[in-house]
């Protein structure tokens, strides 16, 4: 039995050119950025850096399963075969609706079981930083 | 554990914020050291003064080595090498011809041989010149950057990183950033994974950013402050309390 395995890259944007870049861990990104525009930014990359061979390759097994806007984080799929070339891609993405990114590639997981657990466990530390912030502000 | 070897220190200095917020970015990232690369091509001076601090700002993690790239397009004199390395942490040359390159891989004492890979290169890098640097322990890098840039030299980084890694076996290599801004920084594993487009092994890129950069800073050090590699001067205090000193990688 010949089962089709991929790989899940959970990855998130960063927005160095932000004001408030340096004091919080994410910052959210516009709201009409899609799973499904995010997906045809990427296949252009993919197509300008890697060539008709390279889409040809991902096309049927990319795609971006997931993406929030308020944490600026994502889940890519990509077949186990291609994921270096969808990575490269993910490296080579400089901007999204005009403003200058920087994306890093935080987990790659073979189930997306553990992708969104990893991004639910980055979230909750976020948020427990900023209670905690919040607390020592209340108390001083 | 990684390591960034090259972040192009701005020519205004401190005063331009974007050396500031380009460390930040990396500590962010998560590198443990930064070397600031000073570019000198003017004409060599016998005594070039290190502007580089060792802090940027307050509550800094990460660690700051100071670097000196020296373009050269003749053979430098001794005293010149020599009150680089006095002044900072690590010396980088760059030779321009195929000559120079033969000279200064088999001759002069540094630490660090670049190339500038967005362009054509002029000569071919032959396995008996780069071997012969390797085995001294010189690094010889591979600056990322320019294949975030336009196409040419995205192009000419692919062809020219190539061949070094054919030339070298994937021994001896550096990955390095030079960077100028934090918009062209890149985490350690998105640099490893860019790297075996260049034809290098997942594991010999794993030692390019980060292993073989502490054996290149190490390297640095022993040639600065040890007599002969075998003797190094500190301090009574040092020498007479029970700390060990940590041995190379």
């Amino acid at each position: 039995m010949v089962r089709f395995k991929s790989r899940y890259l959970l990855f998130e944007v960063l927005y160095p050119q932000d004001k408030q870049f340096h004091e919080h861990s994410t910052i959210p990104s516009d709201e009409s950025i899609t799973s499904s525009s995010l997906s045809k930014l990427l296949r252009n990359t993919i197509a300008e850096n890697f060539g008709d061979v390279g889409i040809g390759k991902v096309a049927s097994s990319l795609s971006v399963k997931y993406f929030s806007p308020s944490t600026s984080t994502g889940i890519l799929r990509v077949s186990r075969q291609h994921i270096r070339l969808a990575w490269a891609a993910l490296c080579f993405l400089r901007e999204l609706n005009g403003k200058p990114i920087v994306v890093r590639v935080v987990r790659v997981s073979g189930t997306i079981k553990k992708a969104e657990l990893a991004a639910i466990d980055r979230n909750t530390t976020d948020i427990r930083l900023l209670s905690n912030l919040n607390d020592i502000v209340q108390n001083a | 554990m990684f390591v960034d070897l090259n972040v192009i220190w701005p020519s205004l200095g401190v005063k331009d914020m974007t050396i500031v917020n380009t460390v930040k970015m990396l500590e962010k990232l998560g590198y443990a050291a930064v070397a600031l690369n000073y570019q000198y091509d003017g004409k060599l001076q016998n005594i070039i003064k290190n502007p580089i601090p060792a802090t940027l700002y307050p509550g800094q993690k990460i660690k700051i080595y100071s670097r000196i790239t020296i373009t050269i397009e003749s053979t430098p004199q001794n005293k010149v090498l020599h009150n680089a390395t006095k002044e900072f942490d690590i010396l980088a040359l760059r030779p321009v011809g195929e000559r120079l390159l033969q000279q200064t891989a088999s001759d002069l004492e540094f630490d660090i041989l670049s190339f500038d890979f967005s362009q054509r290169l002029p000569f071919y890098l032959k396995h008996t010149i780069m071997g012969l640097a390797v085995s001294r322990g010189i690094g010889i890098e591979i600056s990322y950057a320019s294949g975030l840039r336009e196409a040419s030299s995205r192009r000419n980084l692919v062809t020219n990183a190539s061949s070094l890694v054919r030339a070298t076996r994937g021994r001896g290599i550096l990955i390095s950033s030079e960077t100028r801004s934090p918009l062209e920084c890149r985490a350690g594993f998105d640099v490893i994974n860019l790297a075996t487009f260049w034809d290098m092994k997942q594991d010999q890129a794993r030692h390019a950013i980060g292993g073989f950069c502490r054996s290149v800073i190490l390297h640095a050090e022993t040639r600065r402050d040890t007599y002969r590699s075998a003797v190094k001067l500190v301090d009574e205090g040092d020498a007479t309390s029970n700390k060990r000193l940590k041995t190379a990688a």
